[in-house]
């Protein structure tokens, strides 16, 4: 398993600003709006506190709905199993930027403040799970195996949330002070989990 | 072989590097999952091979097989007491194997671990790992060193400093891998890797992996503008694909070697390849590299600094170095960093930045903290969030080392006077980081008087940092601007002084506000300086970059003295600025009404009660003010959204001023015109088994400002309480959010059980990030795509 105690993220500007509604060329900011919402972007950014950690798992076979790791467990989901026909392992990630950008967002009378964090947190998490993952991509080349360029997330198409628990489990995500709920969800709410092919 | 030998190798002609190792090592048996640096050290011939080939095809450096010879990398395979054992002696052997042949350059990788300010190892610790593997290959009687495959700059600058520090004589290769998005994993552009890289004393830099040529010799050709050293470039053969099982790459020995012209007009000196070539690819390469001449030289551009993601050419564009983050004169500030605290850092940072500093000059100088811990705290926390460059402010050597030390990029240094202990004791860290030094013409007798005598002090400081190594194009004057109130001199012989570097192309830079202090009018007497300088030639000042008036100076002094390229910048600041202007013209002359408006259009939550006062005491009534002003201006703020001329932030924002105004005229609305605007109930509910509520809490803020009475039932709500509500508060408008595909079902989950009850009066909407207008057909529900849409489906289910 690799782990990341801290992972060097650069603060998603464009991404954070484009999931608030922005475009690019037809959005007008004056200097003083400017300020105040880079101001609350920073200080959002501030409390993210990325880290996580991926393992490689060997596949036995790929399936019409799923694959069989060589450990037995079967990651069921036709959809991405259509993505991975001549893998030969499994990648599997996680990553969180902590729990403290979304205490921010729970806690501020301002709505505006609250929407800002949710965006920080959740774009700083996506941009986490890219840098692990390009990371990953690099680690990999050099022990000759390539790591496919999509991921797969549960909660998407037909994968469906409990296969969080394996995430869980396999990475053992308790170390990072991460938590599952009941219907799967994982806390702190900002955590990214996915799988991807290798070849 | 020393840095002035390889300076000279480079200089007579194309130098060739090796191929892949990795894969030829597996060609020759090496099997997965071991350490690569055990196996060839078990089986020593393997590498001699390899070498063989390659020396054979051409290259005049082989790299020895030590990528992962670091003590981290080997701890994975449980080695890393052998470092020195192993790693020393695969040095040893590929030296003997190699001869004269061919020079042996120690390989150095990355070690798998972010390092601090944005990871979790200690950028200390990182140097002396690096520091330790360089040891190694150096008892081994490596030849050179290649830094290779960084990902990361602060990790490529902690492996640079520890071979330095290990091996300060011999040539240290650099490369890193740029993704094709153009930057490294870690977001450094091309340039400001170099720039950051080749200040800390790289002898050569460039690229490796990642990309096949063509895509290198984009990056390559961006470092050229700033390179004084040869540049790399050392691509995989093209792209990887997969066949049968096994990647394989797109471009064969051939065609590899056709690309070396396009890497070499791009400016590429050094050449080889990574993954996927093979000894027939450099064959290849090396054999069109004898037909093709070297890059011409050119003359890169002085005085750069750099951060991790980009780089600011000082006077390229008047360069404004934003002052604020300094302690003096601000006692809230001084109060912070006495607890340790650097908030308010932050916040200087951001509003200097969003003004159109390019530079953000950092000072910690205050009586009872730890400097030199401050500052490196300081720019630990800035680098984070900040992509601007930093100028290092201090007088104290040791603050100034800690700062450049684990600053990932080029800093400017603020100041080296000509005095001795400052010359003796801040110039050898300045040159050791490579900082950008702003010269302070200030001598052990004092300030100078004349110009000349500064002139005499500006010589002394360059030709010292000369002697360390450092050009004198990398030497900012500081003009030494004194107060006109205590000597009436002091702006004539400041301009003088910027005069005389002007002729002489040196760069110039001054503490604007100097001049003014103890004076009325301090921001009046600053402008006419700045302007008066800038004619002088002054390239940069440290200035507070929040006075709007003197950053429109700057841009038209840019555009007046041809440095703004088809005046481009100036014209677009000036389309900003006219509207501005109209703006502040109306302000004055704003009718009350029209005041409450642009308060609502400006989010402006916190004036706006003030503005309906004015508006009512002009006579306007509270009716009017909220069906004629208001409401209209709400609606726009709604259609500015919609077009995407607003974004989200400023509908909130009018969204809460338009809330605000509301329940400030609320009491004094008659009943007849609170009657005609009855509000209209609507629930609002996040799913069952969904947490996310950050959606609707958005989208039940701007309901209300559009005249709906929003019950908002909170996240993970069961369908029962939903209906149960809506039977309770004869609600007929039902808002469901949900985030998941999981969870999305809850919606149809409750719409279904309305019908089964037979509450076919009631109305769906629906939102949410998986949720389309598709499913919400299919479940019989409105669906909105943002607030905006939830405001035109209730309003059409209520006829408004």
């Amino acid at each position: 398993m690799t782990d990341h105690p801290q992972l060097y993220v650069t603060l998603p500007d464009r991404d954070i600003f484009l999931r608030l509604g922005g475009n690019l060329t037809r959005t007008q900011v004056s200097a003083a709006e400017e300020i105040k919402y880079r101001t609350s972007v920073v200080r959002a950014f501030e409390l993210c506190r990325p880290r996580g950690r991926w393992e490689v798992f060997k596949v036995k076979a790929v399936t019409g709905d799923g694959i069989l790791l060589d450990d037995g467990f079967f990651v069921r989901s036709g959809d991405f199993a259509a993505r991975c026909a001549g893998i030969t392992h499994l990648w599997c990630g996680a990553v969180t930027v902590g729990v403290l950008v979304s205490n921010l967002r729970d806690r501020t009378e301002s709505t505006v403040e609250s929407a800002i964090c949710d965006a920080v947190g959740s774009e700083s998490a996506d941009e986490a799970m890219n840098v692990m993952f390009d990371f990953a991509r690099q680690q990999l080349l050099r022990r000759g195996m390539g790591l496919d360029k999509r991921r797969y997330s549960p909660g998407y198409g037909d994968m469906g949330l409990e296969l969080q628990e394996f995430f869980f489990d396999r990475l053992q995500l308790a170390e990072l002070d991460m938590s599952l709920n009941e219907r799967f969800f994982m806390i702190p709410e900002k955590s990214v989990t996915a799988f991807a092919g290798i070849r | 072989m020393n840095r002035s030998d390889f300076r000279e190798l480079c200089r007579r002609g194309f130098v060739v590097l090796d191929g892949a190792t990795g894969t030829e090592l597996i060609k020759r048996g090496m099997p997965s999952g071991v350490s690569p640096e055990l196996w060839v050290y078990e089986h020593p011939q393997s590498i001699c091979d390899i070498h063989d080939a390659y020396i054979a095809a051409g290259s005049n450096i082989v790299y020895a097989p030590t990528f992962g010879g670091n003590r981290l990398k080997m701890a994975e395979f449980g080695i890393e007491g052998r470092l020195h054992e192993i790693v020393s002696s695969l040095v040893r052997t590929a030296k003997e194997n190699a001869g004269e042949r061919a020079l042996v350059f120690g390989d150095i990788a990355p070690t798998g671990r972010f390092v601090e300010p944005f990871g979790d190892l200690p950028f200390e610790e990182a140097v002396a790992v690096f520091r330790e593997a360089a040891q190694a290959m150096l008892d081994g009687g490596v030849d050179g060193f290649a830094i290779e495959t960084m990902m990361d700059i602060q990790e490529a600058r902690a492996a640079l400093l520890g071979v330095r520090e290990a091996a300060p004589e011999l040539p240290v290769i650099v490369t890193m891998t740029f993704e094709s998005s153009g930057r490294t994993l870690t977001g450094s552009t091309p340039e400001a890797a170099l720039v950051t890289l080749q200040a800390l004393g790289a002898d050569a830099f460039g690229c490796n992996c990642s990309t096949g040529p063509e895509e290198m010799a984009k990056a390559v050709s961006a470092m050229r503008k700033y390179a004084r050293i040869p540049l790399i470039a050392k691509p995989n053969a093209g792209l990887p694909r997969l066949e049968n099982g096994r990647t394989l790459f797109s471009l064969d020995a051939v065609d590899f070697g056709k690309c070396a012209g396009v890497l070499t007009s791009a400016g590429a000196q050094i050449l080889g390849g990574c993954c996927g070539t093979t000894p027939e690819h450099i064959g290849e390469l090396a054999g069109q590299l004898k037909t093709l001449a070297l890059p011409e030289k050119n003359t890169p551009a002085g005085a750069v600094v750099s951060s991790v993601s980009g780089v600011c050419e000082t006077g390229k564009s008047f360069t404004v170095i934003g002052e604020r983050i300094n302690p003096t004169g601000k006692k809230a500030f001084q109060a912070e960093l006495r607890e340790g605290k650097l908030d308010m850092m932050m916040d200087f940072a951001v509003q200097q930045s969003s003004a159109g500093a390019q530079i953000l000059d950092v000072n910690m100088g205050l009586s009872g903290i730890d400097e030199v811990q401050m500052m490196r705290k300081a720019v630990s926390r800035l680098v984070k969030s900040i992509s601007l460059p930093l100028c290092v402010d201090s007088t104290d050597p040791d603050t100034v080392e800690a700062a450049l030390r684990i600053y990932p990029g080029r800093a400017l240094l603020n100041s080296i006077s000509a005095e001795r202990v400052r010359l003796e004791k801040v110039l050898p860290i300045a040159a050791k980081y490579g900082a950008v030094i702003i010269a302070l013409p200030l001598t052990d007798a004092g300030i100078p008087a004349t110009a000349a005598e500064r002139m005499q002090a500006v010589e002394k400081i360059i030709s010292e940092a000369q002697k360390y190594g450092c050009y004198a194009e990398d030497i900012i004057v500081d003009a030494l601007i004194m107060a006109v109130a205590s000597d009436p001199l002091a702006a004539k012989t400041a301009l003088e002084v910027i005069g005389v570097c002007s002729s002489r192309k040196i760069k110039t830079v001054c503490g604007l506000s100097n001049v003014s202090f103890g004076m009325p009018d301090r921001t009046l007497l600053n402008r006419t300086f700045l302007g008066l300088a800038m004619g002088q030639g002054l390239t940069a000042a440290i200035a507070n970059p929040l006075f709007a008036d003197l950053m429109a100076m700057v841009k038209a002094g840019d555009a007046l003295l041809d440095r703004d390229p088809k005046m481009a910048e100036y014209t677009r600041f000036a389309a900003g600025n006219q509207s501005g202007k109209a703006n502040e013209t109306v302000a004055a002359v704003v009718s009350p009404d029209e005041a409450v408006r642009n308060c609502v259009l400006q989010g402006d939550d916190e004036r706006i009660t003030g503005k309906i006062d004015l508006a009512l005491q002009a006579g306007f009534t509270p009716e009017q003010l909220l069906n004629d002003i208001l409401i209209p201006a709400i609606t726009t703020v709604g259609e500015k959204y919609e077009k995407k001329e607003f974004f989200l932030p400023q509908l909130i924002s009018g969204a809460d001023a338009m809330s605000r105004g509301t329940a400030y005229l609320e009491p004094l609305l008659s009943n007849s015109a609170a009657g005609e605007n009855g509000l209209v109930k609507i629930i609002l509910a996040t799913v069952k088994g969904d947490i996310h509520d950050i959606g609707k809490n958005i989208v039940g803020t701007v309901l209300k400002n559009y005249g709906f009475e929003v019950i908002d039932l909170g996240k993970d709500v069961p369908p029962e309480v939903i209906l149960d509500t809506a039977a309770a508060q004869n609600v007929k408008i039902i808002g469901l959010s949900a985030l998941m595909t999981t969870t999305m079902t809850a919606m149809r989950e409750t719409v279904e059980l309305a019908r089964k009850r037979g509450l076919t009066d009631l109305n769906f909407i629906v939102g949410g990030a998986v949720v389309d207008e598709n499913f919400a057909r299919e479940i019989g529900a409105f669906y909105a795509a943002d607030p905006m849409g939830a405001v035109q489906s209730a309003r059409r289910i209520c006829g408004k």
